[in-house]
This record gives structure tokens, C-alpha cells and sequence, in this order.
């Protein structure tokens, strides 16, 4: 019969290899159950590494995505309610108008109604939010519109009344201006201050083009409104009318032409505003979807990245103690081998 | 009278062979726990007389054994030194968890960018992007000053195992030459011949070796490509240090006896041991993972580049952000600009922290007016940066000598190469795994057949004891009949 040897040196070499091993593997069970992933995650994951790394990038972006959505959104409501705020001025000085018209002080009325809205709409859209102005544009660090009192926008407006009747606004000789007359300035000088380029050069520093929000990796959309639309436009230029011309000393008929146009102007602008404030209010439903997917996209990409990283810790726990238990065993039995030999008996 | 005579002979015999059965089991006993010591026995002879007499010192040994432990001894230390080295590399990842890597520090830029993209007249944003940028070329120079380092490391390693090998060589030629030549007595030879194999046993840690006996327990050792290392004299293994690696090339090979084992177009290449490792490792996982850093770097740099903005376009392309040695000129597209990830920096136009101006990001035009993209020049231009933004979503074709396919995504292609690391990080555990068990059973195997057992030692001890005392008895009793004899005579 052939017998197997074994000789001293493995037979206790053999037990010393597999004590370090258990005790690598003791140290590792324990840092799973404590962090709840892989001790070594690059090592289980191998060419999957990649993989959890786009996603690990991917959860960052949509964090990034979501907080810049939170501050557009909050940026929404501003808007939104500086349009509610322009909207509401613009009705008061139309329910004005319509009383100056036929009232015997009217032109006292129309200028004190104009001086309000004018104020109060210049005043919304210089609105800023987070530190940037946002009725200005892709110009965003400037407000979009300084004032009129004493500025350049009343400076043109003079010198236009100047320029069509030949003497100034605060003539005496106004109250002899016909309605037609006044018709012909109205839609003549009195219209070009308000278009390109006496409108930018004199009125608005603000960018024609609205600034782009990326609400969603590819989706660009523009939340924004900004002081070139005519909305804003026609209505301080029935503000400006109302003020300017109420300040006259025109006759009543004359009176009644301005109002008239006041009156449409404003009208066109509420218009006008009407499809802004449904511009913004679809972006901020955008945003509100757009938050919907990426917050359902990031949970689902967390949940991935637990799922490959992690480790069950109830699995974890039960082979700490398993590992435990072999590593005693391993112990006893070294000890019992290393007192194991014939010189004990001799 | 003669008949008590050969008995006390016998016994006397017999006692100086027990004694040296004794020496022998001593021997053992005393070197169980040398791991190179192999069990000896001392065979017996009778002479012409019938007397015992003590034969040669002979090594319990397997020749077959010990080629298996040299052979997997070689490939465990081989793959030691690439596991080190892929351990090395993969410090430039981290864990997936943590920050460090190429591939999170890109993700992080484009965020960066985004949010300098959704409020463009923002400083803060703008020095953020940037302070993003110099962090990502700060990591890829790093992890291409590490490759540079490793692969410098390996190259010495090289130096220092040829110098290793040529020394046990010389060693062997020693021993071997006093075990051919005659004149040492058994027991010296055994020991000489234990010592031979532990040499060989080393040299088979620096490269793959194969012996084969020669008469008179002389023995030959070759790679284990068939290249001479020993044959009666020492062949000389030579190898100069690489002065500068070129990053993207090989380094100097190693020849054993004027024939090349390393190295492309070696029709001899060795096939374990550590040189081969490191030479591995210096040539081919380096370079790799240096071309795919190179490649990181050059489609961001391209990525950044200006392009002229006039009606008619008439200059080239120009760096913007990301510049290196070569700039404003941009690096051809898929095609691997050795080294210039350890290169890569950051534009110091646009580095606030070195006096430069941010928003050279938003607007372009670093290189002269005509590549200024925003001609309107309001602070709330968006286009140029959504265009940086939308880039790292764009595929773009890579070098084929990065080894991670022609075409990908900047993102995606850092992140592969972040898994061609682990990938043979996990690789090269599980092998050495592998290795090291067969290495462990084939040594297991060897000290089984070779080394010693105390108890069995204890045991022979015993016998040699009791055939001690009774030869002892012999010799005793032979003198009392004597004694006997002598007085019935007087």
C-alpha cells in the first residue's frame, strides 16, 4: 500500500496560508457591512466599471438639471407674475381712459392715468431675479429700460411734437390742433419712437433675442420675455400718449382721438401679453415634465448603481460570521497541530 | 575463537554505521524547516567480510516536481508584477464612488457648462467652468505622470532583474562546477546540489527557465524559449535602461547570449517570469493606457477649439480652452498625439487664477476678432456655449491605437477606458488566483516527495537506537565470553 507523506514544514505552512486568506476575507466582510457596497468595487464590476461610472456622471448631470430647473422655474413665477402685474396696470389705464374720454378734466385724468402705468410698467420690467434683469434679454446685467422723466424717451418725444406741429408740447398753441392733425402725428412720429432703431436707441437696452434655458440634456426652450416684444411696446406707448398728450392743452375732440388710439394700443398689447403669458406658462410646464422624467430617470439610475455596487447586508452579515467561526476553528486546530508530535510521547 | 572475532567485528561495523545513520537523521531534523533542505538517507553497503558499511548520501527529490514548481513559480511572479502595475494605473479611477477619474471630471465640466450655458453673464459660472477644466487637465496630467513613472519603474526593473539573473548564473556555473568535478564526497554534493536548485528555483522568478541533466549530476538550464542561459559556463544576459521611454513606443529589449527574448520580431521570446512582465507592462498596458489618456486630451482640446467665424471662413481651426505644447494649432482628428495627455493645460487667457478672463468660454475669439462667435457682444450670448455643451454629446472618431474601438462619445470613451483598467484588473486577480494555487499544489507536491517529516525522523531514530543497544549488547557479550574463554585457559 502506498502511503501519502506529508512533511512538517507543510503541514504547518499550510495552515498559516489559510489563516491570512480568512482574515483578508474577514477585513473585507466587514468593510461591506459597514458601507453596504463591494470593498472592491472596480474589482467585481471589471469592464462593467465604465458603465457605473456614465451612470454615476449621468445621476450629476440630472442633479445639475433639476436645480437649474428649480431656480428657471422659480425664475417662471416672476415672469409670470411681473405679465399678471404689466396686465393689470394696463387695464386700470384703459378703464381710465375710457372715463377721461367723454370727462370734462379728462386731459388731467388721461396724464395722471398715463404718469401710473407708465411708472408701473417701466418699474415690473426692470424686474431682476438671482441678479440678472430678466425682461432684458440676452443682456442681462443691465436694466432694460432707465426711466422717461427728464431722459432720453421724453427728449425724442418732445422733439417729434416739435417736428410735426412746430412749437412745444407746453405751448398754448396745442389747443389748436385737430383731431385729424393729431391722427396723423399719432400714427406718424408718435409711432416711429416706438420702432426700430428709435426704440433700441432711445428706450431699450435689452437684447431682441430671449436667453435659451436647457431644461432637459437636448430641450432648449425660452421661458423668458423681453422689453422689445410689442406687447410691451404698444402698451407704454399708450402710457406715453395718455401722459404726454393728457398734459396738453388739446381740445376735446382732439382729446378723443388720442384716447381712442390709447385705447387700441392698449388693447393690442394685452393681446400681445395674453400670448407671453401663454409662452411662459408652457415653459414652466415643460419644466414640470422635464423634471418628471429626470427625477424617474435618476431614481432609476440610483437603483442601478445599488443593485452592481452594493451588497445585501443580511449576506454580508452571515459570512462575517461564517468567516468568524472558520477563523476559530482555524486557530484551534493550528494550536492542536502545533502540539501534535511523537517527541510529546518519547 | 574467529567466530567471536568476525561477531565483535560485525558489531563494531555495525555501531560506526548506526552512528552515521544517526548524523544523517539529525541532519533532517535539525533543517525540517529549511524550504530548501531535502530529505537525506544514507544507503548501505555489506563488504566482502559481511560487514555494514555506510554507501552514498542520497536526496529524496523528483526532478519532474521541481520543473513544475520553477515553471509556476515563474508565472505567479509574472503576474505579480502586472497585477502591481494594473493596481498602479487603476489608482487614476478610484472608486467609482469618489471623484478622481477622467471620466467623472469630464461629466463634471459639461455640468459646469451647463450652468455657465443657463446664466452666461455669470462670473461665478464662468470661473467655475474653468476652475472644471483645469481640474480635468490637472487628473490627466497626472494619470499620464503616473504611466510615465511606472513605465520608468519597469524599465529599472528590468536592469535590476537582468543584473539578479547574471549574479545566480554565475552562482549556478560555481556549484555546478564543484559538483561535476569530482572530489567532493557524497554528502557535500547533496548539499550542493540543494543549493543549485534554490538557484534555479530565483532564476526562474526573473524569467521562465527549463533544465536538463547533463553526467555526473551536471545540469544545463535554458529560457523557456530554448535560448542558452547555462551549459558547462554562464551566458551573459544583457540589457541597457531605456534613458527616455517615448511615450508612445517601446522601450530597449533584453538579450540572453546575443540573442534578443523580448520585444517585437524576437523569434525567441520568453514566455513567463517577471522581465517578461515587466517588459509587458513598460510596452504594451502602458502605451495603452497612455493612448487612450492621449486621446482624452486631444478630442478635448479639439473640442475647444475655435473655428474662424467670418462670412468666408478662411483660417484654421485654433485652440481655445485646452492648449498644449503645439498650440493655437489644432492636433489632427483620430490620430493619437503621443504624450499629450501629460501636456494638456488650460489656456492662461482664460484662467482667472492666472490673471485671464473667463468669459473668453462664452464668447470666442481668444485667437483674434475673427473667431469671436458673439458679434453682438451682449453678456447674455448662449450660442457658443451650448455648442461646447452639446459637443460632449457628439460622437467623434478615435485612434484605433487606444485599443477602445473607432468612434464614441468623448464621455463614453473615457469611461471605457476606465473599464479596459478594471476590466483587467479583475482579469489578472482572478489569474494569479489560478497560478498561485497550482504554484502552492506544485510545491505542496514537491515537499511532500522532498522534505522532511520530524515524526518519521523520531521514529527511524528509535529503530536507529534499538539496533544501537543491541549491537551495544553484541559487543558486551562478545567481551564477556572472552572473558570466559580467558580464565577457563589460565
Amino acid at each position: 500500500m502506498l502511503l501519502e507523506r506529508t512533511t512538517t514544514l507543510s503541514l504547518n505552512s499550510a495552515m498559516k496560508s489559510s489563516i491570512r486568506q480568512l482574515q483578508v476575507d474577514l477585513q473585507n466582510a466587514q468593510t461591506e457591512l459597514s458601507t453596504g457596497r463591494h470593498s472592491d468595487v472596480g474589482l467585481v464590476l471589471g469592464s462593467a466599471t465604465g458603465r457605473n461610472i456614465d451612470w454615476r456622471n449621468e445621476v450629476a448631470n440630472l442633479q445639475a438639471a433639476l436645480q437649474r430647473n428649480g431656480l428657471l422655474a422659480s425664475r417662471a413665477n416672476v415672469t409670470q407674475a411681473s405679465l399678471e402685474g404689466i396686465k393689470q396696470q394696463a387695464d386700470k389705464l384703459l378703464e381710465s381712459i375710457m372715463g377721461a374720454r367723454s370727462a370734462l378734466n379728462g386731459g388731467s385724468l388721461a396724464r395722471t392715468a398715463g404718469e401710473h402705468a407708465l411708472k408701473g410698467v417701466l418699474d415690473t420690467l426692470s424686474t431682476s431675479y438671482a441678479g440678472q434683469f430678466i425682461f432684458s434679454g440676452r443682456s442681462p446685467d443691465a436694466a432694460p429700460l432707465s426711466g422717461y422723466d427728464g431722459l432720453d424717451p421724453q427728449a425724442a418725444f418732445d422733439a417729434a411734437f416739435l417736428a410735426e406741429f412746430g412749437f412745444s408740447k407746453t405751448s398754448p398753441l396745442a389747443a389748436n390742433i385737430t383731431p385729424s392733425q393729431m391722427q396723423t402725428f399719432l400714427s406718424g412720429r408718435f409711432e416711429d419712437l416706438f420702432k426700430d432703431p428709435n426704440w433700441s436707441a432711445d428706450w431699450s437696452t435689452a437684447d431682441t433675442e430671449n436667453q435659451r434655458a436647457r431644461i432637459d440634456g437636448k430641450i432648449l426652450i425660452e421661458a423668458d420675455a423681453n422689453t422689445n416684444e410689442m406687447a410691451f411696446r404698444n402698451i407704454i406707448k399708450a402710457a406715453v400718449a395718455s401722459y404726454e398728450l393728457g398734459g396738453t392743452v388739446i381740445g376735446q375732440g382732439t382729446l378723443q382721438v388720442v384716447a381712442d388710439s390709447v385705447m387700441q394700443s392698449v388693447g393690442q398689447g394685452v393681446k400681445a401679453l395674453g400670448d407671453i403669458q401663454a409662452r411662459v406658462g408652457f415653459s414652466e410646464q415643460a419644466i414640470q415634465q422635464a423634471d418628471a422624467r429626470m427625477t424617474a430617470k435618476k431614481s432609476v439610475l440610483e437603483l442601478s448603481i445599488g443593485r452592481t455596487e452594493g451588497v445585501s447586508e443580511y449576506e454580508a452579515a452571515t459570512r462575517l460570521n461564517t468567516l468568524m467561526t472558520q477563523l476559530e476553528s482555524s486557530y484551534a486546530v493550528t494550536s492542536k497541530i502545533s502540539k501534535l508530535s511523537l517527541l510529546n510521547y518519547l | 575463537m574467529s567466530g567471536l572475532t568476525t561477531a565483535l567485528s560485525n558489531a563494531l561495523s555495525g555501531l560506526v554505521v548506526t552512528q552515521s545513520q544517526t548524523a544523517v537523521v539529525s541532519r533532517n531534523v535539525t533543517r525540517a524547516s529549511e524550504e530548501d533542505y531535502t530529505r537525506k538517507t544514507l544507503g548501505l553497503t555489506t563488504d566482502f567480510a559481511g560487514n555494514a558499511r555506510a554507501a552514498n548520501i542520497t536526496r529524496a527529490t523528483e526532478q519532474r516536481l521541481t520543473e513544475a514548481v520553477s515553471s509556476t513559480n515563474s508565472a505567479v511572479e509574472g503576474q505579480r508584477i502586472i497585477n502591481q502595475a494594473i493596481d498602479r494605473l487603476s489608482e487614476t479611477i478610484g472608486d467609482v464612488e469618489a471623484d478622481g477619474s477622467v471620466a467623472w471630471g469630464i461629466g463634471q465640466l459639461q455640468v459646469a457648462l451647463t450652468d455657465y450655458e443657463a446664466s452666461p453673464s455669470s462670473v461665478v459660472a464662468a470661473n467655475n467652468a474653468v476652475t472644471m477644466a483645469a481640474h480635468l487637465a490637472g487628473s490627466l496630467n497626472t494619470a499620464s505622470g503616473l504611466v510615465a513613472s511606472l513605465r520608468g519603474e519597469m524599465d529599472a526593473g528590468i536592469a535590476a532583474s537582468v543584473a539578479n539573473s547574471n549574479t545566480i548564473l554565475s552562482e549556478i556555473e560555481d556549484l555546478n562546477s564543484r559538483i561535476t568535478g569530482g572530489g567532493a564526497d557524497s554528502g557535500t554534493v547533496a548539499e550542493l546540489l540543494d543549493k543549485r536548485d534554490a538557484a534555479v528555483r530565483r532564476l526562474s522568478s526573473e524569467m521562465g527557465v527549463r533544465t536538463v541533466n547533463r553526467p555526473n549530476n551536471g545540469i544545463a538550464i535554458y529560457t523557456d524559449s530554448g535560448v542558452t542561459l547555462f551549459d558547462v559556463s554562464a551566458r551573459v544576459i544583457s540589457f541597457a535602461t531605456t534613458g527616455s521611454l517615448p511615450p508612445a513606443g517601446p522601450g530597449n529589449d533584453v538579450f540572453v547570449d546575443g540573442v534578443q527574448v523580448t520585444g517585437a520580431g524576437t523569434p525567441m521570446p520568453l514566455r513567463q517570469g517577471k522581465i517578461l512582465a515587466q517588459v509587458q507592462v513598460r510596452d504594451t498596458l502602458s502605451v495603452g493606457y497612455q493612448a487612450q489618456l492621449d486621446e482624452v486630451a486631444r478630442t478635448l482640446i479639439n473640442q475647444f477649439a475655435e473655428t474662424d467665424q467670418s462670412t468666408l471662413p478662411s483660417l484654421p481651426d485654433a485652440t481655445g480652452l485646452f492648449g498644449y505644447s503645439g498650440s493655437p494649432t489644432v492636433p489632427a482628428a483620430a490620430t493619437q498625439y503621443p504624450g499629450l495627455a501629460g501636456e494638456i493645460n488650460i489656456n492662461a487667457l482664460f484662467d482667472p487664477s492666472q490673471g485671464g478672463d473667463a468669459s473668453w468660454l462664452r464668447d470666442g475669439g481668444v485667437n483674434g476678432a475673427v473667431y469671436n462667435y458673439n458679434s453682438s457682444a451682449v453678456s447674455g450670448f448662449q450660442d457658443r456655449l451650448s455648442e461646447l455643451v452639446t459637443s460632449f454629446d457628439d460622437t467623434v472618431n478615435f485612434d484605433a491605437a487606444a485599443g477602445l474601438g473607432g468612434s464614441a462619445t468623448v464621455k463614453s470613451f473615457a469611461s471605457l477606458s476606465a473599464g479596459w483598467i478594471e476590466q483587467r484588473r479583475a482579469e489578472g486577480t482572478r489569474h494569479l488566483d489560478t497560478v498561485e494555487a497550482t504554484y502552492q499544489r506544485a510545491r505542496d507536491a514537491l515537499s511532500k516527495k522532498s522534505g522532511v517529516n520530524i515524526d518519521e525522523e523520531m521514529a527511524t531514530l528509535l529503530n536507529l537506537e534499538k539496533s544501537y543497544q543491541a549491537t551495544a549488547k553484541v559487543v558486551s557479550t562478545v567481551d564477556q565470553m572472552m572473558a570466559t574463554l580467558m580464565q577457563i585457559v589460565r
